[in-house]
């Protein structure tokens, strides 16, 4: 691995992999996608936007919103000018939020939607760093009028136009970027007292994600659903750090009430969730399968305690007998396949839960291939 | 200037009861006009005159400057009328998107045969429209409903959706007849954000009855109150809230309160 920042990757996936999927957004119903080659211009518009008016190396910048690409953009675009992205939790309370905002000084805080921007607003007076907020979604904001407020089209055509009058600054500042300059901002949730901002640097990022890659095997023709929220450090991990390591396609849901139905018609083939989502899934699924009729249900149950039976001998390390093999074979057919198409984990080569304790009979067990 | 809608002296009775006398009523354009009241005052009739749903017995209806008084509603919903009911009034074995598309019935120009070849225009046609369709699901926040029939949606939603279906009609004037009735505070609140920004944001002039007074007050641009079928008073919030035959029409000869809250 040569490329030693984040920003150099995304540099990199433009130049080797460019027309390749990066990332994908369903909006109006239809899966939206944007190659290596354009993510890299978005992000570069963005960068020299936010550059124009004046944000400079080592200062930070908010997102804050469900997962967008235009969000994951302008974290990209703040780490390539040297800047530091601090994802919030788009449902925190006002509160919480001021804490964050105040204590990580951000200057650039790029909100979703209206709710969203309401939220800074609310919270403007107590932040005396905050220089720009910017929002993607233009919805109900025509009568906001502030010159510290700004759409996201604004600034990525405030841009274009600082870049046709710099020529080869984005690059610059680009080549400017050290290992150890921090990467991300990710805080703790805050139970045990208020959150801890966790510094992540470049070298660190990208070790998380070698490390990812390896363990897992992710290549770039994956797919994986950014649907968990952006402040989670899991999240960025995936979404960000590991998509521009490895090159491969994030995918962000329609809203948060479709996260079910996108996942299964996207068919990720990677798919991160805590124990919290699996156990709904494993819910879900055994709701189904007690309101089935009865012959349904025999053959659900009989399989899935062939298959729980193979899974802890194979954990156990001990040999499986043929019968089992068998049984695990016909139910492959009649009850596991159909149940992962249902839940979108058709294509799942590998479904990790992580940064949590889970039960010990783990619901990602029926799900993991 | 000119009223983009003009109700002149309108009069309509059913039999011995004179549902409303002599109603004269602008909406300017770009306007949220509401329209209150105590229960049989007339508001629905007045609705229902506009829409061509009724026609008056005497007096006129002009929508931009042309009489539009005898049409009959399929024709005023092509001239960008549309409205929504009190009791909700959508297909209910249907999906959200059929029934959205169909708001985009008077549209839509393709034939039978066209539609059966579904072919070069046609199909271009559907795209539009779904596209238009699309952009109103996107705006009322009900993606992950696409695909329900409407029958199986809680009460809220289905407002929500039937406001959809008005709007997919593109209309110039939006007719509401109780958005907000049966619906509680959340849905309430949805729905007042939903009513500005198709104002706003669409430029789509708003005609309204309801009987929150929080929310007419709070999102209506001018307020007119009916009745016993007459109208007694039109005004900003503020001035007809002040008005006397306003209160006693609500409250009756008390003059105590304004008609903060009251259900008619």
């Amino acid at each position: 691995m040569a490329e030693s920042t984040l920003a150099r990757l995304l540099q990199r996936n433009a130049r080797d992999l460019h027309d390749r999927p990066a990332i994908r957004e369903k909006d109006r119903g239809i899966w939206q996608t944007w190659s290596w080659r354009q993510y890299h211009d978005e992000v570069r518009d963005f960068a020299l936007g936010l550059a124009a008016l004046g944000f400079k190396r080592g200062e930070r910048l908010s997102v804050i919103g469900d997962n967008r690409p235009r969000l994951y953009w302008a974290q990209v675009a703040a780490q390539c000018l040297g800047g530091v992205p601090v994802p919030v939790y788009q449902d925190s309370i006002a509160k919480e939020l001021a804490f964050v905002w105040s204590h990580a000084e951000c200057v650039v805080i790029v909100a979703e939607d209206q709710e969203q921007v309401d939220k800074v607003m609310a919270l403007k007076a107590e932040l005396p760093a905050l220089r720009l907020v910017v929002y993607d979604d233009p919805r109900g904001m025509s009568h906001y009028k502030h010159d510290w407020l700004r759409s996201y089209q604004s600034i990525q055509e405030l841009g274009r136009q600082f870049g046709a009058k710099n020529p080869g600054f984005f690059e610059a500042e680009i080549e400017k970027g050290k290992p150890e300059d921090v990467a991300i901002i990710c805080y703790t949730s805050g139970t045990t007292g208020n959150p801890k901002g966790v510094m992540l640097t470049n070298a660190n990022a990208i070790a998380l994600a070698e490390a990812f890659r390896k363990a897992d095997d992710v290549r770039p023709e994956d797919d994986a659903l950014a649907y968990l929220p952006m402040a989670w450090a899991g999240d960025a991990a995936y979404t960000l750090f590991l998509s521009l390591v490895v090159g491969f396609c994030a995918n962000c849901p329609e809203s948060p009430e479709t996260v079910q139905r996108d996942l299964r018609e996207l068919g990720p083939t990677t798919v991160l969730a805590p124990p919290r989502i699996w156990e709904n899934m494993l819910t879900s699924v055994q709701v189904k399968a007690a309101d089935a009729p009865a012959f349904k249900r025999w053959i659900f149950e009989r399989f899935r305690g062939a298959a729980e039976r193979a899974e802890i001998l194979r954990a156990d390390g001990k040999p499986i007998p043929m019968s089992l093999r068998l049984a695990c074979m016909i139910g492959e057919v009649l009850v596991y396949t159909p149940i992962r198409d249902q839940l979108g984990l058709r294509r799942a080569k590998r479904a990790v839960h992580r940064w949590a304790p889970t039960r010990s009979d783990s619901s990602g067990r029926s799900a993991s291939t | 200037m000119s009223a983009l809608l003009e109700i002149r002296e309108a009069s309509k009775a059913f039999g011995g009861v004179q549902a409303v006398t002599r109603v004269s009523l602008e909406a300017q354009k770009g306007e949220i006009l509401s329209v209150i009241g105590p229960n049989g005052a007339g508001k629905t009739t007045v609705l229902n005159m506009i829409s061509g749903f009724y026609h008056p017995d005497t007096g006129r209806i002009v929508l931009e400057g042309r009489d539009v008084t005898d049409l009959a509603p399929s024709k005023i919903a092509e001239l960008g009328i549309a409205r929504t009911f009190q009791n909700i009034a959508l297909f209910r074995g249907m999906t959200v998107l059929d029934n959205l598309l169909l708001g985009r019935h008077v549209h839509m120009k393709t034939g039978v045969l066209g539609a059966f070849a579904y072919w070069g225009f046609a199909q271009k046609e559907e795209v539009e429209h779904r596209k238009r369709v699309e952009d109103i699901i996107d705006f009322l926040r009900i993606q992950d409903l696409r695909r329900r029939p409407t029958g199986s949606l809680a009460y809220g939603l289905q407002k929500r959706v039937e406001l959809g279906r008005a709007l997919a009609l593109d209309p110039k004037i939006l007719l509401l007849d109780e958005p907000m009735g049966g619906c509680n505070h959340e849905e309430k609140e949805d729905m007042a954000r939903f009513i500005l920004d198709v104002n706003e944001e669409w430029g789509v002039t708003v005609i309204l009855i309801e009987h929150d007074m929080g929310v007419v007050m709070d999102i209506s641009d001018r307020v007119a109150v009916l009745d016993m079928g007459q109208k007694i008073a039109d005004g900003t919030p503020d001035e007809v809230r002040a008005n006397p035959r306003v209160i006693k029409a609500y409250l009756g000869e008390t003059k105590s309160n304004a008609p903060g809250g009251s259900r008619g």
